[in-house]
């Protein structure tokens, strides 16, 4: 019986190892690229369960507990603790926007979803900024990223070319804290579709989490993630955008062509990013926006609703057809027109429920 | 020595890349390059992602030296201390590509 990825499945693993000894380069590397994603699979079938629950920093108060380190321009994470929850300002901009911007995201879930953090018991939102990476010299130099580890956030403050500092946009850090939300929610496996859904309610929750803040309403929002953490040019306007898939980025020296597709005759069938985790959430990245759109109104109100009802009700192996699925019978329960637009934009992207 | 790399992941989720080969490199590049490769110290076949990271850049490694063969993927949470000079250098190098 075959218990691994169907995709996997097609290529045994040993043809897999053989290629790993190909003379090609190329060969080799798309090689380990799969043999990478199926041992990812089982890795994460026997870690990740478990990890939540074994990192989880209970605050203090068991409300909001914030703490913010600096690494120091190093890549030793946390460093050292520049703000903790109920500190005044500091001289660090980065700190303070961690700090703010955690904030906000806590606020968000709790105000909405009457969600008490991350696990939904007060976890510490725990930051690190100022991260960085090493050049070919052994130097240390800003990391162009932010990443959730598992345990907490990681900011790098970007080259200054390309890339500025990570903790600039609200939406950024709303979808490394949604990444935690998720690990404690449907933690769905990083891996193909439900890779690909677990970066989509990232970003919607990052996104919404700014649109909240700056009362922006659905018809006019802005659905574009990540363009304070670029540095302006001709070519970039940010680094994904939800509601045109594919657009966020054009002909660019550095970026290259936003390869997020928007529609399922488009899907990314490759095995890089995991088999394209950040690639393909433009799928359900536009159908929420279609929602939210078709709905009016703010959309966190009733599509935000949706999704975060949808995000607690999926499972690790949850695919595409298992979110729309379950966003439409959750918006039974929130009327007819509910209903009627998250079939509409799912239909939209070539998923029909 | 020929050297293949791919970045890919990442919150920006950017694919890049870049094929090395020492036969068409300037020299104090290859000297750079081979020395790089030699401090790594990576070795062998195999894939060591995180299972829990989420938005860290992955990169895929394969040297070939004519004996010896490398085929390996790290995260940004993996990669060993000794290698992120190397992959430094790699990605000095790499540009945007289709994925």
């Amino acid at each position: 019986m075959c218990n691994r990825n169907p995709i996997q499945c097609i290529i045994p693993p040993y043809v897999h190892e053989q290629l790993t000894k190909s003379s090609n380069p190329k060969t080799r590397a798309r090689a380990i690229a799969s043999l990478a994603t199926a041992a990812a699979i089982r890795a994460t079938r026997n870690v990740v369960a478990a990890m939540p629950t074994l990192f989880a920093a209970v605050a203090p108060t068991a409300t909001k507990h914030r703490l913010v380190y600096t690494a120091n321009n190093t890549p030793d994470l946390p460093g050292d603790l520049a703000r903790s929850e109920g500190q005044a300002k500091v001289a660090d901009v980065g700190v303070n926007e961690a700090y703010d911007y955690a904030g906000d995201t806590y606020d968000f879930y709790d105000k909405l979803f009457a969600r008490n953090s991350l696990d939904d018991a007060g976890m510490t939102l725990k930051s690190s900024v100022h991260v960085a990476d090493v050049d070919d010299t052994g130097n240390f130099v800003p990391m162009n990223n932010a990443f959730w580890n598992g345990e907490q956030m990681a900011y790098g403050d970007g080259d200054g070319a390309v890339f500025q500092r990570f903790t600039k946009s609200l939406d950024v850090v709303g979808h490394e804290l949604t990444h935690g939300v998720e690990s404690f929610t449907s933690n769905l496996t990083y891996f193909d579709q439900s890779g690909a859904l677990n970066e989509h309610f990232a970003d919607v929750f990052g996104i919404l989490v700014r649109q909240w803040k700056n009362g922006e309403k659905a018809a006019s929002a802005n659905w574009i993630v990540g363009a304070e953490v670029l540095v302006p040019a001709p070519t970039r306007t940010g680094i994904r955008n939800m509601e045109h898939p594919g657009t966020a980025f054009q002909g660019d020296p550095d970026l290259g062509d936003d390869p997020q597709p928007d529609h399922m005759s488009k899907y990314y069938k490759g095995p890089r990013d995991r088999n394209g985790v950040h690639i393909n959430s433009g799928i359900p990245n536009r159908a929420f926006v279609l929602t939210a759109q078709a709905l009016k109104g703010n959309a966190w109100d009733v599509a935000g609703r949706i999704w975060y009802e949808t995000l607690l009700a999926l499972t690790p192996s949850s695919r595409f057809i298992d979110c729309a699925k379950m966003t439409v019978l959750i918006a039974t329960s929130k009327g007819a027109a509910a209903k009627k637009a998250v079939k509409a934009a799912w239909k939209k992207v070539g998923i029909t429920v | 020595m020929k050297v293949a790399f791919t970045q890919s992941g990442g919150f920006a989720g950017l694919v890049k890349g870049c094929e090395l080969d020492t036969a068409s490199l300037a020299p104090e590049l290859v000297a750079d390059l081979e020395r790089l490769v030699r401090a790594s110290g990576l070795s062998g076949a195999g894939s060591f992602l995180s299972p829990g990271a989420r938005d860290a850049l992955q990169y895929e490694i394969a040297i070939d030296d004519g004996g010896q063969r490398v085929a390996v993927s790290y995260d940004d949470t993996t990669l060993p201390a000794a290698a992120k000079p190397l992959v430094g250098l790699l990605k000095k190098h790499a540009r945007p590509m289709k994925p």
